[in-house]
């Protein structure tokens, strides 16, 4: 699934996919209706080589594997396959089945690009599913859904009011546009604890989360070297007068009284605006380039992968 | 100084009864009332701060495993000492017993539940009207004050503050008025509500419960009545942090893939705001709200926020719409942010809000 052909990004799309699994009223809940829930992100299989959908939601007794498109070209190497995963590899890992007969179902999720991608996808022979996610929801090529109320609730047009909820915050391959927010928070946070002096590397994991420790060794690496380059990015403009370093031993102030904490995200603000495009440019091919390299070598990058 | 648990009681009741008879025989108290306190910590007791915003506290055992005598003072020489006693047995809810004056008490409560790990409970409307059910509700204060838009920016028929308090002998003049408010559009939306427990004609206490989790006893015969019903509340609110706390935000690898946890909540606003005006407020580090945050993504009619609670240091995201607002927990933060966010907005921006989880409401 994963490529690195993108016009535009392709975690809208995952995280658009995943929120018609919740509950929300503020933006259509198509899987949460049928009784989806999600199972697996990203999970792999061995079909006589290796699929690697993007998401797996099952209901209680359907199985939906859903492929998130943002490109307009690349199909992928191996979405042709996913009509042979069957039950036992659900079972195999370890995802729960409560009926032997439960039937999957494939769908190809994204946006206008997918009006371009059916044709490729034609040309391969691939008829899953397609569902566009716009400023409407809805069914547009593709065969039948096996899950009659799946096929029913995707064939008729659904207006999105909004954006979908955030279930996934950024992606190992994210830029750093997405992940600087939460540069941001995690300093003013440590700032609050009163634990100002921190490590690029004790950040970084507490801007990832708690799957930091479950990362490759080179992936780590590849953050930590991301977030350097940003916090020496900070440090150079708008966040000069809060971050100081010493090598790799930083420290974080910021006042305690609201106006200096109001100027801190004012300073925060400024600082992504001024990127000239030139820095912006820089940065992200940095930032790409070690992304690259990190996962080099690798049969399959591991974890979330910007993709496809 | 109080020793013991046993002693606390006797005190306890002994105020309670004193002034009982002198209400009865001269109409007035003849000391301040037993009250009540419960705040949500995260910490143990030895990490309290000893000094803080100009209080020293000084803090000592007592035969109880779990209660301990507070000793407060100003800094400033010649200014009030006054008592607490700090009941520590549930674990994150503790109780602080007290018979000083309302006001001291009150000015110290707003300091000592800014410190980092404490604050008071948040209980929205709801769980008032819930906590109702139980007893003979003789009663209710509402305080509203719109604190996100000015003047300029309301209707005519909008209101932009309101405070009342009704104290009645039976519970029939307190139903009555409020159903009033609520079926004229009025922001009905209790900030206390007052409780009568009757035994055998006997009236074992009558307590006014705020929102913030003070218990005041303003009559009352019986200490144990008293802390069962405190108890009670607090069995009601571990409850329902117990679920908050269930829907938080994890990202977890699992065998040949990874798996999402809890869910957003989703809040539902009574009409459309404008939410320029509501995040700029909002996130803004200051009362009520003290969240600190930036806007990361911005388009018609969204915000995306990604922020820091300032009194706890955790973080959060915030989705903004005119009529709705998705509030993402992650899964170290504590399930009081959900209490005090939507409290406040209940009493400061909209009454009639309702949040909801994949559930529906959650209160």
């Amino acid at each position: 699934m994963t490529n690195m052909d993108q016009s535009f990004d392709h975690l809208d799309v995952v995280n658009g996919v995943l929120g018609l699994a919740c509950n929300l009223e503020s933006y259509p809940n198509h899987l949460f209706k049928a009784g989806y829930k999600i199972a697996r992100i990203e999970p792999k299989f061995n079909v006589g080589g290796t699929v690697n959908p993007d998401i797996l939601f099952v209901s209680d007794n359907m199985g939906l594997f859903a492929e998130c498109k943002s490109g307009e070209y690349k199909t992928g190497a191996n979405l042709g396959k996913y009509d042979l995963i069957q039950l036992r590899h659900l079972i195999e890992k370890g995802i729960d089945i409560s009926d032997e007969n439960m039937a999957l179902d494939i769908g190809i999720f994204g946006k206008a690009n997918l009006i371009k991608l059916n044709q490729k996808l034609l040309e391969e022979g691939i008829d899953y599913s397609q569902v566009i996610l716009s400023s409407e929801i809805k069914k547009i090529y593709g065969r039948s859904f096996k899950d009659p109320l799946l096929e029913s609730l995707f064939s008729d047009s659904v207006v999105v009011k909004s954006k979908p909820p955030l279930m996934l915050r950024f992606t190992e391959g994210s830029d750093f546009k997405r992940i600087a927010p939460f540069v941001f928070n995690t300093l003013m946070s440590r700032s609050l604890y009163g634990k100002t002096q921190f490590k690029v590397q004790e950040i970084t994991a507490e801007i990832v989360g708690e799957v930091w420790d479950k990362l490759d060794k080179d992936l780590k690496k590849s953050m930590i070297k991301k977030v350097k380059r940003f916090l020496n990015i900070c440090k150079r403009k708008h966040l000069k007068g809060y971050l100081q370093n010493n090598k790799d031993s930083w420290v974080i102030t910021i006042g305690d009284h609201w106006k200096s904490r109001k100027k801190f995200s004012d300073d925060c603000d400024r600082l992504i605006n001024s990127l000239n495009q030139r820095e912006l440019f820089e940065f992200f091919k940095f930032a790409k380039n070690e992304y690259e390299d990190s996962v080099e070598g690798q049969t399959h990058g591991r974890g979330l992968q910007a993709d496809s | 100084m109080i020793k013991s648990r046993s002693e606390l009681h006797s005190q306890m009741e002994h105020t309670m009864n004193a002034n009982l008879r002198s209400l009865e025989d001269n109409g007035e108290y003849v000391d301040y009332n037993v009250k009540t306190n419960i705040i949500e910590s995260n910490c143990k007791v030895d990490s309290i701060p000893s000094k803080f915003d100009g209080y020293i506290l000084d803090i000592r055992p007592t035969d109880d495993k779990f209660l301990y005598a507070m000793m407060v003072k100003k800094e400033r020489e010649g200014q009030e000492k006054f008592v607490l006693y700090l009941d520590t047995f549930f674990d994150r809810y503790w109780k602080l017993y007290n018979m000083e004056k309302s006001e001291t008490i009150n000015k110290f409560m707003d300091k000592f539940t800014n410190l980092l790990s404490i604050d008071s409970l948040w209980m929205p409307h709801q769980m008032l009207t819930d906590i109702e059910k139980k007893l003979e509700n003789v009663g209710f204060s509402i305080k509203f004050k719109q604190e996100v838009f000015g003047e300029d920016d309301l209707g005519d028929d909008e209101i932009s503050q309101l405070t009342m308090r009704l104290w009645s002998k039976g519970s029939k003049p307190s139903k009555q008025l409020f159903e009033l408010l609520r079926n004229n559009n009025f922001p009905a939306i209790k900030t206390s509500t007052r409780l009568i427990n009757r035994k055998d004609s006997e009236i074992k206490f009558l307590d006014e419960v705020f929102f913030d989790g003070k218990v005041t006893v303003n009559k009352g015969t019986d200490i144990e009545e008293h802390i069962q019903f405190v108890d009670e509340i607090i069995d009601d609110y571990s409850f329902k942090m117990n679920q908050i706390e269930e829907k938080r935000m994890s990202l977890e690898e699992i065998d040949g893939g990874f798996r999402i946890n809890g869910n957003p909540f989703e809040l539902k606003f009574s009409k459309k705001h404008n939410i320029e005006k509501l995040s700029e407020r909002m996130i803004n580090s200051t009362k009520p709200f003290r969240l600190w945050g930036i806007t990361h993504d911005r388009t018609n009619d969204f915000l995306r926020i990604s922020g820091v609670d300032t009194h706890t240091g955790d973080n959060f995201s915030l989705d903004l719409m005119p009529e709705y607002a998705r509030l993402y927990l992650p899964e170290k933060a504590c399930g009081n942010l959900v209490f005090r966010l939507y409290t406040n907005i209940q009493q400061y921006l909209d009454p009639g809000v309702i949040i909801c989880d994949e559930h529906g409401s959650i209160f």
